[in-house]
């Protein structure tokens, strides 16, 4: 199992390769520090879309209240290694 | 009593299997061209088909659609925005002008988005489960009134919403409500119309009941035949057609072209049988339609039919023309050329009658050789006539659920 883990270098690559094909956008303009909301346009709809990505990726059960936490990318990043750190710490 | 407001058509848009601006579409109906195709990929995966012809749109170009609106939007959609702001240019309007309350979108599919229906039923199926099989715009994409909605969210237009899914009358019943609503005084402007996208569900539905056409796969344009002895059912198309509706007086003050006026409108249903028509509920629509338009039968001459090439339908409907207006009526139906269109097959229709009265020339029905022994004895128009006294034109559409609309056009 522990071979297989993702490190959260890998998650964030993932997750930011994610982003670029839902939204539309280059991967170099996505900076950690980009405002998924106010600069990328992402709403609640793509809010979801997202959630829905990373359960079928990561097998992750995101809270819509853990998604209205975010600002930033480095934000999605961070939610997502601690949502996977807990999973695979349980398997 | 107020003197009910006139209603004229400033803009149109069509995306259909014979052009998608109005002058190519106008120019390949009189030159008599057929929107029909032999589909090689039918063979292939035929689903259980007979029939390998439809009247598609090849080549669909939406144009730059910004992803937040297109991620709702099926064929259907597209195919009805691309139409739409077609006609919204070329009424010479701007998006401004139409960004208000007084202006409604009245648009019609069959079943919206059927294609996304199908997929996920099917993901559905196969993962057992209906939470895993969607996204956030599943719906939005399938929803019947998906070409509406995403008419009004595209184009920033915060009036009144009117969807109809009437199947074949769908578009007819759209203009008729944007009809009323300008002459009633509830908006200014209208965006009236439908949409509709091929789905092989559609032929096969009407193949069950024996209503699609299966003989001709081997000669393509030679079907559908409406009213002909030979006609052996529809032939499925898809496309859209969008029209600008607005009152005539502020028409006029904007100087905008007048490609004619809407006069009539009625629509009543069978109440009798699902599919068969009725004879007598089609002339109480007609009959209805006229006296809203405070005409005569003897005023109209030309109707442009619903006629698909069914044998019952076809029947059906000459024998009410003939009930209503006799026999020197002449009559034609588009379907010859353009395939049953489904929710869009009213709008285009009647954007094909508003050509016949700009040009004061009536289209044949092609494919019609030697009108059927079953059909009333009627003036069915056999090749482009030149009728200078052009002026007004009935449009008929019927739909399953024993839906009849009718609407009335004059040529300005």
């Amino acid at each position: 199992m522990m071979e297989n883990r993702l490190s959260h270098e890998q998650i964030a690559d993932q997750v930011r390769q994610m982003i670029a094909e839902q939204m539309e956008i280059n991967e170099h303009e996505l900076t950690p520090e980009v405002k998924i909301f106010e600069t990328l346009g992402m709403d609640s709809l793509d809010a979801i879309d997202l959630a829905i990505a990373c359960k079928r990726k990561f097998g992750l059960e995101l809270k819509e209240s853990d998604m209205r936490e975010v600002r930033t990318l480095a934000d999605i990043y961070s939610m997502v290694q601690k949502g996977y750190d807990n999973k695979t710490a349980t398997h | 009593m107020r003197t009910p407001r006139r209603v004229v058509v400033t803009g149109i848009g069509v995306v259909t299997p014979l052009g998608s601006t109005y002058e190519a579409f106008k120019a390949a109906l009189f030159e008599g061209e057929s929107g029909v195709r032999y589909h090689k990929e039918w063979q292939e995966a035929s689903y259980g088909l007979k029939t390998r012809l439809a009247a598609t749109v090849n080549d669909f170009d939406c144009g730059e659609i910004p992803r937040v609106h297109r991620r709702s939007m099926s064929r259907v959609a597209m195919l009805a925005y691309r139409a739409t702001c077609d006609a919204i240019a070329h009424a010479g309007l701007t998006l401004s002008d139409l960004q208000n309350e007084n202006t409604s979108i009245c648009y019609g599919s069959t079943i919206g988005g059927p294609s996304v229906l199908e997929e996920y039923f099917a993901e559905a199926e196969m993962v057992k489960s209906y939470i895993e099989a969607a996204n956030s715009t599943t719906f939005l994409r399938m929803m019947p009134h998906t070409a509406a909605a995403n008419l009004a969210i595209a184009l920033g237009i915060p009036g009144p919403i009117h969807a109809t899914c009437t199947a074949c009358a769908a578009s007819t019943q759209a203009i008729g409500y944007g009809y009323e609503a300008i002459r009633q005084g509830k908006v200014d402007r209208v965006i009236a119309g439908g949409s509709e996208e091929m789905h092989r569900g559609i032929p096969a539905i009407f193949e069950v009941l024996g209503a699609t056409s299966i003989k001709f796969n081997d000669t393509p344009d030679a079907s559908p035949r409406p009213f002909d002895e030979k006609r052996d059912g529809i032939v499925a198309g898809e496309g859209a057609g969008t029209l600008i509706l607005e009152e005539y007086e502020a028409a006029r003050a904007r100087g905008a072209h007048i490609y004619g006026e809407l006069v009539g409108y009625y629509t009543n249903n069978s109440s009798s049988h699902m599919t068969n028509p009725a004879v007598d509920s089609l002339v109480r629509c007609i009959e209805a339609a006229l006296r809203a338009a405070d005409l005569t039968p003897a005023e109209v001459e030309y109707v442009n039919a619903h006629a698909t090439g069914t044998d019952v339908g076809d029947a059906a409907e000459s024998h009410a023309l003939m009930k209503v207006f006799g026999g020197r009526i002449k009559v034609s139906s588009t379907k010859g050329h353009l395939g049953h269109l489904m929710g869009a097959a009213g709008v285009v229709e009647t954007v094909a009658s508003l050509a016949m009265l700009e040009h004061k020339m009536l289209l044949p029905t092609r494919n019609l050789e030697h009108p059927s022994a079953n059909c009333a004895a009627i003036d069915y128009v056999m090749r482009n006539e030149h009728v200078p006294e052009l002026k007004y034109i009935v449009k008929n559409s019927f739909a399953f659920g024993g839906i009849n609309a009718t609407l009335i056009l004059k040529g300005i």
